[in-house]
């Protein structure tokens, strides 16, 4: 298991998609506990590939690559992870994410998801382009305690501002927590439309989103 | 005082250079041309401290520097350095936007569309192959242009080599081309007020 848990890590720091599927895989078939995978192995490989970004040891290639190496091995994961949970299982704080409208970018926001999932999150992604309407309607349905909006292209980090406003008017906006992201957004932006939180990086979202829920300070 | 005499100062991104020095010698503009990496696009929010490192080196030269830059993703931080010198830039997200005028504006709800400006066909395979990492990994292809639908290649100066280049890129990409010949005019018009002269090609 440790063999594998190493060779995991590795590859999602080097970006070996087949090497890292196949060690996910092994590992999963070995009966290992999915929830060790993820904490041990995948997110211990993210959280350093963070580290090594913010050392300038890394580029955005590197990262995104790795990234779509853990959406891969997380397809290997997760299913046997959520197959193990019942209803006796005490529920995670719920985060739904979205790439707003008008924006069809969503590896920033996947990543994100990605590392929420591997720190004890429960994400649903609405994927991208998505409007006003879908939010509140995914907020009223799922009562999730934070919503994640994602904009990568300067043209549409105004609709993070109209979504919040549309939370003011349906009443939603005590109810949940807004966290921002994406390239050219600021905190000063962030603070502009009121949002509850900003993060420039996915390993600083998952900080941030465990402060807004309570579980670190 | 430059060797010039020029009391203004274009300060163009490389991906836009060469046809602002065009538009200058064209109208005749008595403006020099500085120039700033365009690879400065991969990392947007290294653009607005290198556009105000250069307007320090340039402005104790000129009366005033326009800035051909696009926010390029800065969420706004290039113009905010601009405010505070006698600095402006065109009106703009994106230099292809720059370059596609009208048809831009025509587009803008299309979120599907990829952009190709003359420049970004040429400099393809070192701006976009190795400046995405797509020669380390190919297997990104789908995960960076998986959502686009179509190509536009606004085109400056028609090429048949570039225009190889395009189809190239386009079926790479496994998306249809289209070619709209705009030429530098949109640009040109965009910058002429700035310079206090007409808008209006001549």
């Amino acid at each position: 298991m440790r063999e594998d848990l190493e060779i995991l890590k590795r590859s999602l720091i080097r970006a070996d998609p087949d090497a890292g599927v196949a060690a996910a895989q092994r590992l999963v078939d070995a009966g290992v506990d999915p929830k060790a995978i993820l904490e041990e192995g995948m997110a211990v490989a993210m959280f350093e590939l963070g580290e090594m970004w913010k050392r300038g040891e890394v580029f955005l290639p590197e990262v995104v690559a790795s990234a779509e190496v853990f959406k891969r091995c997380n397809a290997v994961v997760e299913p046997v992870l959520l197959a193990q949970k019942d209803e006796n299982t005490e529920p995670n704080a719920l985060v739904v994410l979205a790439t707003v409208k008008g924006d069809l970018h969503d590896l920033g926001k996947n990543m994100v998801g990605a590392m929420l999932r591997t720190s004890g999150f429960d994400v649903h992604d609405m994927g991208k382009d998505v409007s006003a309407d879908k939010i509140v309607a995914a907020i009223q349905e799922m009562r999730p305690q934070i919503v994640g909006l994602s904009a990568l292209l300067t043209t549409t980090v105004p609709y993070q501002e109209t979504v919040i406003k549309r939370l003011v008017q349906e009443g939603l906006r005590d109810q949940v927590k807004v966290m921002v992201g994406g390239a050219p957004v600021t905190p000063e932006w962030a603070e502009k439309i009121q949002a509850d939180g900003y993060a420039n990086n996915a390993p600083e979202a998952v900080e941030v989103a465990r402060k807004l829920v309570g579980l670190a300070q | 005082m430059t060797s010039t005499g020029a009391k203004v100062a274009f300060l163009a991104c490389g991906a836009v250079a060469l046809d602002t020095a065009a538009i200058i010698e064209r109208r005749g503009w008595d403006a020099d041309v500085h120039g700033i990496s365009s690879d400065l696009h991969m990392t947007p929010l290294e653009i607005a401290p290198a556009v105000e490192a250069k307007l320090k080196d340039l402005l104790p030269r000129y009366e005033r520097v326009i800035v051909v830059y696009g926010d390029c993703g800065t969420g706004g931080r290039l113009d905010a350095v601009l405010e505070r010198y006698p600095a402006a830039r065109p009106a703009g997200f994106h230099c292809f936007q720059w370059y596609a005028g009208d048809l831009y504006r025509r587009f803008a709800d299309d979120i599907g569309i990829y952009f190709l400006t003359d420049w970004l066909v040429t400099n393809w395979d070192r701006a976009v192959i190795k400046g995405l990492g797509l020669d380390r990994f190919p297997w990104l292809k789908e995960t960076y242009f998986g959502n686009l639908t179509r190509i536009l290649f606004v085109r400056q100066h028609p090429d048949p080599e570039r225009e190889a280049k395009a189809r190239e890129i386009a079926a790479w990409m496994d998306r249809p081309l289209e070619i709209h010949d705009l030429g530098i005019g949109p640009l040109e018009d965009l910058l002429a007020p700035m310079m206090g002269g007409s808008d209006v090609r001549t």
